[in-house]
């Protein structure tokens, strides 16, 4: 067996492939320096033992972080994990308490229903914590290894910065309750788009009886619709971590309202959204059907302006 | 405090104020070109001990900054890859070792001084 090339793979199968074979040539050259002409195999090892141990061999050529989340980074890492798990954690429970309330047939009497609630609703809270954990460490790790900066943490602090540092006024904040909400309408909205076959409809006997949407048709919108919810979310961690409201989060705000309106715009003038059942149902004329829908777009346009002027009001106070 | 304990705490101090000095020794061998292992020797000589899983990696880390440059010498049996320093790495070895005496000088008088006073 031969030690050297042993060796030299333990150390560089732990490097990027763009620097192996330099690496490895280097320290091949260099073993055979540290040996003697005629080397013994007792040599061979006394010079892999100089080199010490291959791990740490190759911990010193490793240029880019050996941990997940450095100092530029932890302080926000950790306003948004403890902002956002209370509120996450909350959101859960409300729908979790909603959904069994729907589901509930009056079959089971009250004690099992208690503990089959507490089961799951243990398990629900364990997943949406696990989650939020991973996907906000996963989003800083991602931003330590792209190498960002955030809000200039590196640039040099003089304490001519303390005269700039203005409390800004509290009609200026971003209140628990307004992300708070934020957060439950997404989740709602999430909820109900996604379940609207169970959800949405005119309901006998527990069970759906006329839906109001065609599901296919409503669910072909998937990716436009996960993206405004993404964006939603985005929005939210953005108003935490800048904490009250600027000329950038309202125009922030605006993007994100004049997308997700859009997408609603675009489904409600899709002809084919409304269930047939349920048109018979209201047995409306196709205009006024059409005038229905355009006041209920007209709604969603009028309330996501509200909230975007709403927003340079705010930044600008 | 532990005895084992004071010879690690001891030991870590040490490193410490070696590992930033260990730039400067390199830097300073590189005026003309080296390969890996002379340059261990020639450390070794004036005394300085450095891990190779130390100065390999370091002579690449001065490479990326453009301090030094490297090229393999493949005209012996044994090819070898030789680190000079760059025209900013002489610039800046330059100033580094004026930072060096400065301090050097500097933290001198310190120490002479607390001598001074414990002998008083």
């Amino acid at each position: 067996m031969n030690l050297i090339e042993v060796y030299i793979g333990e150390v560089t199968k732990r490097l990027p492939e763009s620097s192996r074979e330099d690496i490895a040539l280097e320290l091949r050259s260099t073993i055979g320096d540290m040996l003697p002409d005629s080397a013994t195999e007792e040599d061979v090892k006394r010079v892999l033992n100089e080199l010490g141990s291959p791990v740490q061999m190759a911990n010193g050529f490793r240029d880019w972080p050996m941990y997940l989340i450095g100092p530029q980074y932890f302080e926000h890492y950790v306003k948004l994990l403890k902002t956002v798990m209370p509120i996450a954690l909350t959101v859960t429970f409300i729908l979790f308490m909603t959904a069994n309330v729907i589901d509930y047939n009056g079959t089971e009497t009250i004690g099992a229903v208690f503990f089959h609630l507490l089961g799951d609703a243990i398990s629900g809270l364990w997943n949406t914590f696990i989650q939020t954990l991973f996907w906000i460490t996963l989003v800083f790790v991602v931003l330590e290894r792209t190498n960002l900066k955030v809000t200039g943490s590196s640039h040099k602090w003089s304490a001519d910065e303390l005269t700039k540092v203005t409390t800004p006024p509290k009609k200026k904040k971003i209140s628990k309750f307004e992300l708070f909400s934020d957060l439950l309408f997404a989740a709602v909205w999430a909820t109900l788009y996604f379940n609207a076959e169970h959800l949405l409809g005119i309901i006998r006997n527990g069970e759906i009886d006329v839906p109001f949407f065609n599901n296919e048709v409503l669910l072909s919108y998937w990716p436009l619709v996960s993206l405004a919810l993404l964006t939603a979310v985005l929005l939210a961690l953005y108003k935490i971590l800048v904490g009250y409201w600027t000329k950038r989060l309202a125009i922030a705000n605006t993007v994100h309202h004049v997308f997700a309106t859009a997408v609603i715009v675009i489904m409600l003038l899709n002809d084919r959204l409304i269930h047939d059942d349920f048109t018979k149902l209201l047995s409306l004329s196709g205009t006024v059907q059409n005038v229905l829908l355009a006041a209920i777009g007209l709604f969603f346009v009028i309330s996501a302006g509200i909230d975007m002027i709403k927003g340079f009001w705010k930044a600008k106070l | 405090m532990e005895v084992g304990e004071d010879v690690t705490l001891l030991q870590s101090l040490i490193t410490e104020l070696r590992r930033g000095t260990l730039t400067l020794a390199v830097l300073s061998q590189l005026r003309s070109p080296q390969y890996g292992y002379l340059l261990v020797q020639s450390l070794e000589k004036s005394g300085i001990s450095i891990e190779q899983s130390t100065l390999y990696p370091l002579l690449r880390r001065l490479e990326k900054q453009g301090l030094v440059t490297s090229s393999w010498d493949t005209t012996e049996s044994r090819p070898r890859k030789y680190y000079v320093l760059s025209e900013d790495g002489r610039d800046i070895f330059e100033q580094l070792k004026a930072e060096w005496e400065k301090t050097s000088s500097e933290l001198g008088t310190l120490l002479k001084g607390e001598e001074e006073r414990e002998s008083d």
